[in-house]
């Protein structure tokens, strides 16, 4: 479980990018949805523990995300907007790096645990090929394959589907729903603008503009903000981001 | 001909060759000036040395200027995206490949060439002092051509098969003082070493120097005519990839393992590169083969050392550079780890330790073994602080303003502060502590101290540049 209370973020030129979110997330995958410069990226690396909150609190499990930095760490994988890999490595070298980081210290362990999520991403047949010859997709692959490799209890990935051609789109929600299926007490934050990734892939969503939270519920209910039968969950969030 | 007049004409038109321009012209006006300032000489004889004084002034410090340019032209495909509009054309590879060559080398050469004459005509007219003729033809056609040429090609073949800059510069540096800096084996030849200065043409060893340079040409035209057909079938350096598939295993114990990828990722290639560069300076310094061998002693000892704080530290500056720098987007990956600020320093001091320590101790060994009036440790402890503090300086500048050419600005703004003030400020002189002749003559006392000041300050340069990108993803200025 995961608890946010008046969570504030002011940057020193005086912005504010979250001005005292409320927010509880249970098990399960959730959508934050927010247009450009909404402050969805502030909050996932607030959670991810990069950014130090102004104010507020933050309970992940039972521990202070401040306090407890080290222990949450241990429980989430994040996969950042923007990012990249080592080029001169291969996958699997880059994998193998990036479980010894995690304190996978058994290397039996780890080489089981690199051929899975290499498999369920797609990417065993060219484990040893290097990375900088990867294109954007496969990129994004390894991306989501590295935060699957302690298998954590918390998965933040933030603005996953871009640059992901339709096929990988549609193997990239799968995976997030076999994600929740083997482990029930897992919580997966899916931050995007992209509404149609969200209505496959969670009934539970946030939306969130200029810092603050607009909304939060299901999928159903967003579509009702519209105030007509039949409203697509598109139609529902624009009508939310007017009303706000 | 057609490509040739266009390709040229895109050279021209460019700031470059306004750079080129005055850039040659105001340094052989600069070196025209000074030599005019001599006295105590005959006409006859002034005439006959800034003949070849011109084209000394001409391979100084504007071929530097010139090598850039060449970079800047060579890879405008890459920054325009042109290479596959160029390679389409019908036009077997290798007359593709002449044709721009051809207008690379017109395009670089002529600015140069047009700016040293104006600074021969500007000396000539302002101080009064003109070049022998017949001289300044046969060190024009014999020495500056060819040698310049060669230069011209094989820059332009590194640049295509090296694009990126960073690794470009590495290669040319070795190359610029292996081929051209080196006076036994220079591209370019001075009065001073060569038997007949009076009649050059005459001269065996000039002939000599000429096949040289047209050896070096045609190499590096055929590793171009090979990059660029290569290129042009889209396996642009697939030869250097296995096509055997790795059989998938991870390392076995995870503290090596860590160090080990810790290498691979800062420094990867470049550590043996590096090592051998060092090892090939050593070589060619102080070896039996070596360009010093029938110099006496004191003489080796001087320059062998001398020459090391000057290459190396420019060289681990570019190294460095990108340790502080997150040029792969892996430290958000990193830091989110258990203890990951703490394990992403482990993986750049590790970087830092290993180069500094492997390429100063390699140095030093091989300097010892071929030198051994010059002890082992005092190599180790003259190399090491300078090599420090650039090392420090580039990860400072790295961690604050994250531009290569901040580095590069530094370093000469460096270079240029310590040449200026060292007659003020001993205590503080350049890393280039041995280069200062009289420093190394009279104020050999200076040395240690010295060495301790730069010590200290690398050692906090690198702290301070290591604990600003460290703390970046978690401050408050975010």
């Amino acid at each position: 479980m995961i608890r946010i209370e008046g969570l504030t973020k002011t940057y020193p030129n005086g912005k504010t990018a979250l001005g005292g979110i409320e927010l509880a997330l249970s098990p399960g995958v959730h959508g934050l949805l927010g247009p450009n410069g909404a402050g969805k990226t502030t909050l996932m690396r607030i959670l991810a523990t990069l950014l130090q909150p102004t104010r507020g609190r933050v309970e992940v499990f039972g521990y202070d995300l401040v306090t407890d930095k080290q222990a949450v760490r241990a429980l989430l994988g994040y996969l950042p907007q923007e990012f990249g890999f080592y080029p001169q490595l291969t996958a699997a070298e880059c994998l193998d790096y990036l479980a010894i980081l995690s304190n996978i210290n058994s290397a039996q362990e780890r080489a089981k645990r690199i051929r899975c999520v290499l498999e369920r991403v797609n990417l065993w047949d060219v484990q040893d090929e290097k990375v900088g010859t990867f294109s954007g997709g496969m990129k994004q692959r390894l991306g989501i394959a590295q935060l699957l490799l302690h298998d954590p209890r918390i998965i933040i990935v933030d603005e996953p589907t871009a640059g992901l051609d339709p096929q990988e789109r549609v193997s990239f929600r799968r995976l997030i729903g076999e994600l929740c299926e083997t482990q029930k007490e897992r919580i997966v934050i899916i931050s995007t603008h992209i509404v149609e990734d969200l209505t496959h892939l969670t009934p539970r969503l946030a939306v969130i503009n200029r810092g603050q939270l607009l909304f939060s519920g299901t999928v159903d209910e967003l579509k009702t903000h519209t105030g007509s039968d039949g409203a697509t969950l598109e139609e529902g969030y624009l009508a939310l981001l007017q009303e706000g | 001909m057609a490509i040739f007049r266009r390709e040229l004409k895109f050279n021209l038109y460019s700031l470059w060759t306004a750079i080129l321009v005055v850039f040659s012209c105001l340094l052989t006006l600069s070196g025209g000036i000074e030599y005019a300032a001599r006295e105590g000489l005959a006409p006859t004889a002034m005439a006959q040395e800034w003949a070849h004084r011109t084209t000394f002034a001409a391979v100084g410090l504007p071929v530097l200027a010139l090598t850039v340019a060449v970079w800047f032209h060579a890879s405008r495909d890459r920054r325009y995206g042109s290479a596959s509009l160029i390679f389409v054309r019908p036009v077997s590879t290798r007359r593709l490949v002449a044709a721009r060559l051809a207008a690379l080398s017109a395009g670089v050469l002529l600015p140069h060439l047009a700016g040293v004459f104006a600074g021969v005509l500007l000396v000539g007219l302002l101080k009064g002092l003109w070049p022998d003729g017949g001289l300044l033809l046969q060190s024009t056609v014999l020495n500056l051509v060819p040698g310049l040429t060669a230069w011209v090609v094989l820059a332009y073949a590194v640049t295509c098969v090296l694009p990126d800059l960073r690794v470009w510069v590495f290669p040319v540096a070795v190359l610029w003082l292996l081929l051209v800096n080196v006076p036994a084996t220079s591209l370019f030849w001075f009065y001073r070493t060569i038997d007949k200065p009076l009649f050059p043409l005459g001269d065996t060893k000039v002939w000599l120097r000429i096949a040289y340079a047209a050896v070096v040409a045609a190499a590096a035209c055929l590793v171009l005519f090979w990059t660029a057909e290569r290129q042009r079938t889209g396996c642009a350096l697939s030869v250097f990839r296995s096509t055997r598939v790795k059989e998938f295993r991870v390392l076995g114990n995870p503290l090596a393992g860590r160090f080990r990828y810790a290498l691979k990722t800062t420094l990867g290639s470049r550590l043996p590169v590096a090592l051998l560069g060092v090892t090939g300076l050593a070589v060619v310094m102080t070896s039996p083969f070596g360009i010093l061998r029938s110099q006496p002693d004191y003489v080796r000892e001087y320059f062998s050392l001398a020459f090391s704080e000057l290459l190396f530290p420019l060289i681990g500056l570019l190294v460095t550079y990108g340790f502080a720098a997150d040029r792969y987007g892996m430290s958000e990956i990193i830091y989110q780890k258990p203890r990951g600020e703490g394990k992403a320093l482990e993986q750049k001091l590790f970087g830092l330790g290993t180069y500094l320590l492997a390429t100063c101790l390699v140095y030093s060994l091989w300097l010892h073994l071929f030198q051994p009036s010059v002890p082992f440790v005092q190599a180790l402890l003259v190399l090491f602080p300078s090599m420090l503090l650039f090392c420090g300086l580039s990860i400072l500048v790295g961690a604050f303003c994250c531009s290569t050419l901040g580095a590069y600005a530094v370093s000469l703004a460096y270079w240029g502060a310590a040449y200026y003030l060292q007659d003020k400020f001993p205590w503080f002189l350049s890393p280039l502590y041995h280069l200062a002749e009289y420093s190394f003559k009279l104020q050999q006392d200076l040395l240690w101290q010295n060495k301790t000041i730069l010590l200290v300050l690398g050692t906090a340069a690198a702290a301070v540049g290591l604990w600003k990108t460290m703390t970046r993803p978690v401050t408050p200025n975010e």
